[in-house]
C-alpha cells in the first residue's frame, strides 16, 4: 500500500511539473534581441510600452496601435506624424524613462533601442516581471529579422509579411538596377556621408554606411574603424567625394517649407574649402530628413540614394512614388512634407 | 658696492635666462606649427610646403589657406587666450587652482551653447557661438556684481564662481535632459571641443578680442606681482586691489568667452599652462603671461596635431587630447622641479 502511495505521489509530481512546463511553454516565447541576447516574452501580448520611435512606426505598419499603452517623449515631440499616440501616457525620456510610470502601466513588454536606455532598464523592470525587447530597426542587415520578430510577438505575422514582401520587392528592384548600372560600366561614386553634426561621418557598421553601399555608393569612410567619428575638412577634400549626403535630424513629414533642407545644404557647400570638392562643384550635394534615413522609411532613402548615385535609375523608379505608397498603404497617412533638398546647385 | 654689482649682474642673468626661455617657447611653437602645417591627408613635405609659399595656389594652396592655417591659427589663439585667462585668474585670486573654469565662465558659455542648441533650436554655428559668448559675459557680470556687493576678496570671488559654475552646470544638464537624441549628440560634441568649425572670420573675431585684452592685462603685470604678496601689502604699495580684481576678471572672462564660444570647452589648458610657465620663467607676470600664452598655444596646437593624425581619418577630440598630453607633462615638471615656483 505504501509502495503504491509513494509511486502515486511521484507520478503526480511528474505530471504537475510536466503540466507547468507545458503551460509556461505555451505562454512564453524566446526571442533574440538586437544585442543577441535572448528574452522571454509572453505569447499573448496585450499591452506595450514603446521607447523606440521607429518601433512605433512599425507597430502602425502591423496595425497594433491599440496595444500601445505608453510612449516616450520623442513620440510626443512629433504630434503630426504620431497623431494617434498623443493621448497615450508619457513614460518619460526615451533614454531615461520613468520606471515607476512604466511599471504602473503593467505592460507585457517594453520596446527600447539596443543601447539606450542602459542596463538599468532591465534591472528596474525585471522586479515587476516586465521583459525588455531591444530593437534598432535602423540597420539594413538586421531590419527584416526585427520586423519578423515584432510581427511574431505581437501576433501580426500577416501584416509583417505583407510589408516585408513590398519592402523586399522595392529592395530587390533597387539592387537589380544598381547591378545593371555597374554592369553597364558605371563606376560607383565616392560618397561622403555626414551625420547630424558637422564633420561627423559614419563608418562601416553604421546604418547610413550600409544604406550607401546597398545603393551602389563607395563611402570614403571605408577605412574607418569607428561607426561614428569626427573627421577633418581636409580629409573630406583629400577624399574628393563625388556625392555628399547630409543627414538632417528633423522629421520631414511635419515640414511645410520646401526651403528648410536647402538652407542646410547652402551652409554645407559654403564651408571653407568645400568649393573645391567634386560633389560641390557638380551640384551633387543632397540633404535627407531623418524619416527616410532610418527606421522603416529608409527604403525610401535607399531609393533616393540610388537615383542620386546613378541618375539613369530615375527612369525606372520614382522615390516619391515609393514614399507615397509607404505612407498611404502602410502608415495609413496622406503623403506630405519635405524630405530631400532641391537638386543641383543652389543660387 | 661689490655686493650690489653682483646682485645686479645676477638679476641681469636671470632676466636674460627668462627672455631666452620665452624665446625657446616661441621657437617651439613655430616648430610645432610647421609640423602641423605639414601633417594631414594631403602629402606636404618641406619641398611642397616651400612650393606653396612660393606659389600659394592650387589644391595645396586651398588646403593650406582654408583648412590647415585657420586650424593652426585657432589653436594658437585659443590656447593663448585660455592660458592668459588662467594666469590672470590665479594671480588676482592668489589661488593656484583658480581659472575661468573655476569662476564659472566656461560653465556659463556651455550653458549658452546648450540653450542655443536645445531651446532656441539654433543650427548655425555662429548663433550657438553668440549664445555661448553672451552667457559667458553674463556669468562674469554676475561674479562682478557679487564682488561689488560683498567686497572683492579672493574668497568671495572663488566661492561665488563655484556657486555659479554649479548653477550653470545643473541648468545645462537639465536642458540637455530635455533635448532630443540629435541635440544631445550636438551638445556632447560641443563639450568635447573642436577646432574644425573656426574659419578666418571666426579667427578675426577671436583675435580682435584676445590680442588687445592680453596687452591690457600685460600692463597690469607689475600690480599682479605685488598682489601675490597679499592684499594688505599690495594696498600699502599703492595698488588698487579691488579695481585690479574687477579689471582682471572682466578681461579674463572676455578672452575666455572669445576662445570657447567657437570651439567648445577645452579643459585643463587654463589651469595647467600658467603653472608650466611659472615652472619655466617664475611667477613674475611680465614673463609669466607671455610664457603662459606660449605654453597654452603649444599644448592646444600639439594636442590638435596629434589628435587629427595619430588615428586618421578619425579625429580624437581636442578636449580629450589636451588632458592626455598636459597631465603627464605637468606631473613631469612637478617631479623635476623641487623649489617653490608660486612666489615671485
Amino acid at each position: 500500500m505504501r509502495f503504491y502511495n509513494n509511486n502515486l505521489l511521484y507520478l503526480l509530481g511528474i505530471l504537475l511539473l510536466f503540466g507547468a512546463g507545458t503551460v509556461f511553454g505555451q505562454d512564453f516565447q524566446t526571442v533574440t534581441d538586437a544585442r543577441g541576447h535572448t528574452v522571454q516574452i509572453k505569447r499573448d501580448i496585450k499591452r506595450i510600452v514603446v521607447l523606440n520611435r521607429s518601433a512605433l512606426e512599425v507597430i502602425r505598419i502591423l496595425g497594433a496601435q491599440d496595444l500601445v499603452v505608453g510612449v516616450s517623449d520623442s513620440v510626443k515631440d512629433d504630434p503630426v506624424f504620431f497623431r494617434e499616440f498623443q493621448d497615450r501616457p508619457l513614460v518619460g525620456r526615451w533614454m531615461e524613462p520613468n520606471y515607476e510610470k512604466i511599471v504602473s502601466l503593467k505592460p507585457d513588454v517594453c520596446l527600447a533601442y539596443a543601447l539606450f536606455p542602459g542596463p538599468e532598464l532591465e534591472k528596474n523592470l525585471k522586479i515587476a516581471g516586465i521583459p525588455v525587447l531591444r530593437i534598432d530597426l535602423y540597420k539594413m542587415s538586421s531590419f527584416e529579422r526585427e520586423i519578423r520578430v515584432l510581427g511574431n510577438i505581437l501576433g501580426k505575422n500577416e501584416p509583417a509579411l505583407n510589408f516585408l514582401k513590398w519592402y523586399e520587392q522595392q529592395l530587390g528592384l533597387i539592387k537589380k538596377l544598381v547591378k545593371m548600372e555597374k554592369a553597364r560600366g558605371q563606376r560607383p561614386p565616392r560618397v561622403y556621408s555626414e551625420s547630424y553634426s558637422p564633420y561627423k561621418t559614419e563608418g562601416p557598421g553604421s546604418g547610413s554606411y550600409q544604406l550607401i553601399v546597398l545603393a551602389g555608393g563607395e563611402p570614403i569612410s571605408s577605412t574607418m574603424s569607428l561607426e561614428f567619428a569626427d573627421v577633418t575638412p581636409e580629409w573630406i577634400l583629400a577624399g574628393q567625394p563625388e556625392v555628399i549626403i547630409k543627414k538632417v535630424p528633423k522629421m520631414g513629414y511635419s515640414q511645410d517649407n520646401p526651403a528648410f533642407l536647402d538652407r542646410i545644404k547652402m551652409d554645407l557647400v559654403n564651408r571653407p574649402g568645400f568649393g573645391a570638392i567634386r560633389a560641390v562643384k557638380n551640384g551633387r550635394v543632397y540633404c535627407m530628413a531623418s524619416d527616410i534615413s532610418s527606421g522603416p522609411g529608409k527604403i525610401v532613402g535607399l531609393a533616393y540614394l540610388s537615383t542620386w548615385f546613378y541618375p539613369d535609375i530615375a527612369r525606372f523608379i520614382d522615390p516619391e512614388v515609393i514614399h507615397r505608397e509607404y505612407l498611404e498603404r502602410f502608415q495609413h497617412m496622406p503623403y506630405r512634407g519635405v524630405y530631400v533638398s532641391s537638386p543641383g546647385k543652389l543660387l | 658696492m661689490i655686493q650690489t654689482d653682483r646682485l645686479q649682474s645676477q638679476y641681469r642673468v636671470l632676466k636674460r635666462n627668462k627672455a631666452v626661455s620665452i624665446l625657446i617657447l616661441a621657437l617651439a611653437l613655430v616648430f610645432i606649427a610647421l609640423i602641423s602645417l605639414c601633417s594631414g591627408p594631403f602629402s606636404t613635405g618641406p619641398s611642397r610646403l616651400l612650393h606653396f609659399f612660393y606659389s600659394g595656389s592650387g589644391e595645396l594652396g586651398l588646403v593650406m589657406l582654408e583648412m590647415r592655417l585657420p586650424r593652426i591659427a585657432t589653436a594658437i589663439l585659443v590656447g593663448a587666450a585660455l592660458a592668459i585667462g588662467g594666469c590672470v585668474s590665479q594671480a588676482i585670486l592668489r589661488n593656484p587652482l583658480a581659472s575661468p573654469f573655476t569662476l564659472g565662465i566656461s560653465s556659463g558659455a556651455a550653458f549658452g551653447a546648450v540653450l542655443g542648441i536645445v531651446l532656441l533650436g539654433m543650427s548655425s554655428d555662429w548663433a550657438i557661438a553668440a549664445s555661448a559668448f553672451l552667457f559667458a559675459i553674463i556669468t562674469s557680470f554676475l561674479i562682478l556684481e557679487v564682488a561689488r556687493l560683498r567686497g572683492s576678496s579672493s574668497e568671495t570671488l572663488i566661492l561665488s564662481g563655484i556657486a555659479i559654475q554649479f548653477l550653470f552646470s545643473s541648468l545645462s544638464l537639465l536642458i540637455q535632459y530635455l533635448g532630443t537624441m540629435d541635440q544631445v549628440y550636438e551638445i556632447v560634441s560641443w563639450f568635447f571641443g573642436s577646432l574644425s568649425k573656426a574659419g578666418w572670420p571666426e579667427i578675426g573675431i577671436i583675435a580682435s578680442l584676445v590680442i588687445p585684452s592680453s596687452f591690457i592685462l600685460m600692463r597690469s603685470a607689475w600690480d599682479m606681482d605685488i598682489l601675490l604678496t597679499g592684499d594688505e601689502a599690495a594696498k600699502s604699495l599703492g595698488v588698487n586691489v579691488r579695481m585690479l580684481r574687477l579689471k582682471g576678471i572682466a578681461y579674463a572672462s572676455l578672452i575666455t568667452a572669445a576662445a570657447v564660444c567657437f570651439t567648445g570647452v577645452i579643459a585643463f589648458i587654463c589651469l595647467i599652462s600658467p603653472h608650466i610657465a611659472r615652472m619655466i620663467v617664475g611667477a613674475e607676470h611680465r614673463y609669466c603671461l607671455p610664457a603662459s600664452a606660449l605654453s597654452g598655444a603649444i599644448l592646444v596646437l600639439g594636442a590638435d596635431t596629434l589628435g587629427r593624425t595619430i588615428w586618421s581619418p578619425q579625429v580624437i577630440p581636442i578636449g580629450v587630447m589636451t588632458s592626455f598630453l598636459g597631465a603627464p607633462f605637468f606631473f613631469y615638471l612637478l617631479i623635476k622641479k623641487t623649489r617653490s615656483y608660486w612666489s615671485c
